[in-house]
């Protein structure tokens, strides 16, 4: 145990007096973490942007102004019946026209053949989300149905476009998703590469130190412990400082964001709901990195 | 295990990569409390000794007996406590930096496990026998050579070595300072530690009137018992 005390006693002292040493190995381990910790956050901004993109993916089914109530009921049953459908609104004949006004307010040619027509023509609208992006082809499948295709008001352009726009939505998303993972994969080796290096630095700079302790008597644990101390204590510190950023920034710019994009960034959710397992795995890993980098400098230098 | 005599016996290094032998058949005694020098050019082997003593480096042939150390055969694991049983004194000094001179004497017990009681008591008492107790808390930086080097020589007593190697202890010194270190080493021989002083310092070794031994490119050619320096 006193040896244990004595470790822990040299490390503190050997970051307290080569205090410019021991900043600007905090400062490259933090700057290091942060950006690693920029890229999540890309990859979490892109998913939500994403996950609204789908959101804002609809199947609007355009119901004939003829059909009688009974049957509109049974579309809707149907479409609710569905095992991707995830929710249908209705849209009334009434607020459909008022939509449809709405929609072609600066259009005078198109408002004045309406009003010529005199009643609504337009019949009630069913909005049908699916569960997921790749579920709406079946769902438009299935308003192929036989005993309700001639319910339906539509046009074959309408089921392509929807199918187009619903492709290019996934591929956008599986495209961000596969770059971002890719890109925090490189970064994260670089950010190795740099952690080990500052460290391997460092020990460098204690070099003479190493041997004047063996020549002295000291045995490898003894020489050795307090730099494994000291790569966690300097992992501590580049956690809490890159913390203090990611937060600061996710605090402040969370807001920014969202007005920008037009859609909750899901920043401000993904890092209080995984703060935790985010801490850890940085501090495990930053502790285990710096510490074999620390372990394997040091034995090189106690070839004495 | 504990030192005794010393004995090297018809040992040989040839280093990697090097044609010429650092030293050559070299073999000589050393009876417990004796006080030798051994003196040499540069390049004759006497560093090339020293580093063999304290298991620095391995006899390419041959054998060095420290007691029942036989350094040539000497585990990885057992270097350290063979460093605890010899203290060493080297020309640069070879303080650690951060650390007080306090700290640099405690350092050698901190190494070997003493105690925080044992350490209190033992380092004053070391750096009054070097007359620096009034420089506890002052760093290697802060200090002259002589100074520095009276460090040295503290640290190296903390475990109450049988042997002591002083390699050029006052290679970087003053007459006077090199003078102080000299007299300090006899006063630690006259307490019966073995003192091994490795030199090229003509006056001090023609001064001291005790036994030489003297090196030339690796080979032992003289082993006077009051002797000179005769190269």
């Amino acid at each position: 145990m006193t040896k244990f005390f004595r470790i822990v006693k040299f490390a503190w002292q050997s970051l307290g007096r080569n205090l410019w040493l021991t900043i600007m190995t905090v400062v490259v381990l933090s700057v290091t973490l942060f950006s690693v910790n920029v890229l999540l956050s890309l990859n979490v901004v892109t998913g939500a942007v994403a996950k609204s993109l789908e959101n804002h993916i609809d199947v609007s089914v355009y119901v004939k102004a003829d059909a009688t109530d009974d049957q509109k009921n049974s579309l809707r049953s149907y479409l609710v019946g569905l095992p991707q459908t995830a929710d249908v609104k209705t849209v009334s004949p009434d607020d459909a026209l008022a939509a449809f006004r709405s929609r072609h307010a600066d259009d005078p040619k198109v408002l004045k053949a309406l009003d010529e027509v005199g009643d609504n023509p337009l019949g009630a609208t069913y909005v049908v989300t699916a569960r997921s992006l790749d579920q709406y082809p079946a769902i438009i499948t299935a308003l192929d149905h036989p005993a309700y295709r001639d319910l339906i008001d539509r046009t074959e352009n309408d089921f392509q476009d929807y199918s187009t726009l619903i492709a290019r939505v996934q591929e956008i998303r599986d495209r961000a998703s596969g770059f971002g993972i890719a890109l925090l994969a490189i970064f994260a080796a670089l950010a190795m590469i740099i952690m080990v290096n500052v460290v391997r630095v460092a020990i460098f700079t204690h070099k003479d130190e190493i041997g004047i302790m063996k020549l002295v008597g000291a045995n490898g644990s003894f020489i050795r412990g307090p730099y494994l101390v000291e790569s966690v204590i300097l992992s501590f510190l580049a956690l809490i400082i890159a913390s203090a950023g990611v937060a600061a920034g996710v605090y402040f710019g969370s807001p920014y964001l969202t007005s920008f994009l037009g859609t909750d960034s899901g920043l401000v959710a993904f890092f209080v709901g995984n703060a935790s397992l985010i801490a850890a795995t940085e501090f495990v890993s930053l502790v285990l990195l710096t510490g074999i980098a620390s372990s394997y400098a040091v034995g090189r230098y106690m070839k004495v | 295990m504990h030192l005794r005599m010393i004995n090297i016996k018809n040992v040989t290094k040839i280093y990697p990569h090097s044609d010429t032998p650092a030293l050559r058949n070299v073999q000589f005694r050393v009876q417990p409390g004796e006080f030798v020098s051994i003196v040499g050019q540069s390049g004759s082997g006497k560093t090339t000794l020293v580093k063999l003593l304290i298991a620095e480096e391995k006899p390419t042939k041959g054998q060095i007996l420290l007691g029942d150390w036989d350094v040539g055969e000497i585990r990885a694991s057992e270097v350290p406590h063979l460093r605890r049983q010899i203290g060493v004194i080297f020309q640069d000094f070879k303080l650690l930096p951060q650390k007080t001179v306090y700290e640099n004497v405690a350092f050698a017990l901190e190494a070997c496990g003493a105690s925080n009681r044992q350490i209190k008591a033992v380092v004053p008492q070391l750096l009054k026998i070097v007359n620096l107790e009034d420089k506890a808390d002052r760093y290697p930086r802060q200090l002259s050579g002589g100074e520095q080097q009276r460090v040295v020589i503290a640290r190296s007593l903390a475990h109450r070595p049988k042997l002591l190697v002083a390699d050029e202890p006052t290679g970087n010194l003053d007459a006077l300072n090199a003078k102080e270190i000299t007299n300090l080493l006899l006063k630690i021989n006259q307490f019966g530690t073995t003192v091994l002083l490795v030199t090229h310092n003509r006056e001090i070794v023609n001064s001291l009137k005790r036994r030489v031994i003297t090196l030339d490119q690796g080979l032992l050619v003289n082993d006077a018992e009051v002797g000179k320096y005769i190269i």
